[in-house]
């Protein structure tokens, strides 16, 4: 049976198409056009929080504990808010310097905090946060998370700032 | 109705296949940019089942010829994707750095010619 050609032609564009379509699917959602990119805890691009044993259901018993933020570009500023019970006072900050193992804290007031993400330390797609709780070995019941919430932000893509990505 | 299925499963292996390593190299450039949102195992597991059903078939000797240049290019393709790597990955050794990819390019080409041209000499015997 002769193969109509026009017809392979047609399957092979299809076929090339689709993993194209993917990849500009995976690049609109990296790139986040618009500028501003909304996680809570049930997203994959935050971690859960580490290590394990410092953290049972939800609840911090030991600290501090760290979780990741996975973005393939880089942002301006993050607007964190965690929603947790405890009386006691919560320091959230990023990674600064990962060879000296040095973050810089910010106290938690009220439950959302704005970071400029410049001062923090960016690679292989990751941004590091740490959460402290001093004074928490003296608190058994733990600081109990009850939600984590993201927003990151930074200049909308265009064609201007395009190779500043 | 046999050349059709072969034809488009080899479609459907080559462009897995390039797909895997351009998504496999855009990785490696900017971490997250596909794992993020997809599992790049899916499409290897795709890739090589395609692969192996298209390895299995009973292909025609024209259809095998005409694979030869694909062949070429696809070295080429690679040993340019590993020098880019090599490049990235030795900025710590200095002029050297600029010695060692266009050395891996050209080593990678001549083993990929080489090994082809023995299995395609001894196939045709």
């Amino acid at each position: 049976m002769a193969i109509p050609f026009k017809t392979l032609k047609i399957i092979r564009i299809i076929l090339i198409l689709i993993p194209f379509i993917l990849f500009l699917f995976l690049l609109n959602k990296s790139l986040v056009p618009k500028g501003r990119l909304e996680i809570d805890q049930k997203s994959p691009l935050i971690s859960s929080l580490e290590p394990k044993d410092r953290v049972r259901d939800n609840v911090i018993t030991g600290e501090p504990v760290y979780f990741d933020i996975k973005t393939a570009f880089p942002f301006i500023k993050a607007k964190i808010e965690i929603d947790y019970e405890s009386n006691l006072q919560i320091y959230l900050g990023g990674l600064v310097n990962p060879e000296k193992w040095q973050y810089r804290l910010y106290p938690l007031k009220g439950k959302e905090i704005e970071l400029n993400l410049k001062n923090f330390y960016f690679q292989k797609g990751k941004y590091r946060f740490m959460i402290s709780a001093p004074g928490l070995e003296n608190y058994p019941e733990g600081v109990k998370i009850k939600k984590i919430k993201i927003i990151l932000t930074k200049n909308p893509f265009s064609l201007r700032n395009l190779f500043k990505i | 109705m046999k050349n059709i299925i072969q034809y488009i499963i080899h479609d459907l292996f080559s462009i897995s296949f390039f797909t895997f390593l351009s998504f496999f190299f855009l990785e490696y450039l900017y971490p997250g940019l596909i794992t993020n949102y997809f599992n790049l195992n899916l499409l290897l597991l795709f890739c090589l089942s395609s692969g192996i059903i298209f390895m299995m078939m009973d292909r025609e000797e024209t259809f095998k010829r005409s694979f030869i240049l694909k062949y070429y290019f696809f070295f080429l393709l690679l040993s340019f994707l590993t020098a880019v790597i090599v490049f990235r990955e030795t900025s710590a050794l200095g002029w050297i750095r600029y010695l060692i990819p266009n050395l891996s390019f050209f080593a990678i080409i001549f083993i990929s010619i080489a090994i082809f041209k023995n299995y395609d000499s001894r196939r045709q015997n």
